[in-house]
């Protein structure tokens, strides 16, 4: 009974004494050059949660990583070599942006994917401009094309594009 | 709603640019001279729609399609239409791609054809009124929820999750069907009070009747 009693005495006191753990740890350390990117919407708002991949310098087709962009479109990794890196963020809806990072001895320059309002509205004017510039075109081709369609047609009938 | 570049495997890809070439034949075979001007306009509301009509549901951020209206105007022109708007937005704004475009055309411009066979002639036919109001609203909400069923199995085709896609875009679009109804109702009973021939749309390959 009194060898019972010291054993379980021995066995609470390598309990009671603290010693580091030696394996299965975890530390963290904080990186201070790191490559960041924000990703907003054209009007401004951000692009909260979504999809970010990540595409190394030396596989372009091939996904680095995949990620998520915080509340405010934001999303920072760090580049593990030099080179161009290439960043797609989309919202699984097709909004999708992509920019392109050089990384020189650690520091990132950005080439490319931004846009601000002066560009929406350069856009914007681009994009009506074809539109009516195009289907101008096709109303006169029509109408060159349709003036022997629209005399068997009558005044009223018109004519077909082809 | 789009499908954007990169997502879709060449054979989806294919098949949807397939698909689309056939709508914007039948869409130009039936289209008239009268129609292009409407066709110009419709274009530019769409692709202006998109830019400036952005609504916060959620994280997302979603635009009125308008495609049942685009239906109701245009019948099976509304096709080309959408191959020209979706291409402009593919190029300049990086909304859905290029390669993806026959997809996005299909998911937007086929629920606008169907929209045309369902709702134009009960419009043309209660005109004014409440009946107009409401068959631009059901208009307005098919459009959208086909168009959602089509994106939906279209990213499924990509191989895509369903529990992911619905996830994603099925809380926003809720809250877009409601916007789409009533602004395709409203926009349906305006045009039926000031331009009612609006909605004469030629039907069949000949090309000069109406529906």
């Amino acid at each position: 009974m009194k060898k019972i009693s010291g054993v379980f005495f021995l066995f609470l006191l390598v309990l009671a004494v603290r010693v580091p753990a030696l394996a299965h740890g975890a530390r963290c350390s904080v990186r201070e050059r790191t490559v960041g990117i924000e990703a907003v919407y054209d009007d401004g708002s951000p692009m909260s949660f979504c999809e970010v991949i990540v595409y190394s310098p030396d596989a372009e087709e091939t996904e680095f990583m995949t990620a998520q962009t915080d509340r405010q479109g934001r999303f920072a990794f760090c580049p593990d070599r030099d080179g161009l890196w290439r960043i797609t963020v989309g919202d699984g809806m097709g909004h999708q942006v992509s920019v392109e990072i050089e990384v020189e001895a650690g520091t990132a320059r950005g080439a490319g994917g931004s846009r601000d309002g002066d560009d929406r509205i350069r856009g914007s004017i681009v994009g009506i401009s074809v539109i009516f510039g195009l289907f101008g075109l096709c109303s006169l081709f029509f109408r060159k094309r349709g003036i022997s369609g629209e005399r068997a047609a009558g005044a009223e009938g018109g004519t077909r594009c082809i | 709603m789009h499908i954007a570049e990169g997502v879709a495997p060449v054979p989806v890809a294919a098949a949807g640019a397939l698909v689309a070439a056939v709508g914007v034949t039948i869409g130009l075979r039936t289209m008239q001279d009268r129609q292009i001007p409407r066709a110009a306009l419709m274009s530019a509301v769409i692709f202006l729609a998109s830019l400036v009509l952005r609504l916060p549901f959620g994280p997302s951020s979603v635009h009125p399609l308008l495609n049942g209206l685009a239906g109701l105007i245009l019948g099976w022109a509304a096709i080309p239409v959408f191959l020209v708007t979706l291409f402009l937005q593919a190029l300049l704004f990086q909304y859905g791609g290029i390669t993806t475009l026959g997809i996005n055309t299909v998911t937007m411009g086929l629920p606008a054809v169907i929209c045309y066979y369902l709702f134009n002639g009960y419009i043309r036919k209660k005109g004014t009124g409440r009946g107009g109001f409401l068959g631009g609203v059901a208009a307005g909400v098919t459009a959208l929820v086909i168009s959602f069923v089509l994106w939906a199995g279209a990213l499924l085709l990509c191989g895509k999750h369903l529990a992911v896609i619905v996830g994603l875009a099925l809380g926003p679009h809720l809250g877009l069907v409601l916007i789409e109804g009533l602004f395709t109702g409203f926009a349906v009973s305006f045009l039926s009070r000031v331009y009612p021939a609006i909605f004469e749309v030629p039907s069949g390959r000949e090309g000069n009747g109406s529906a």
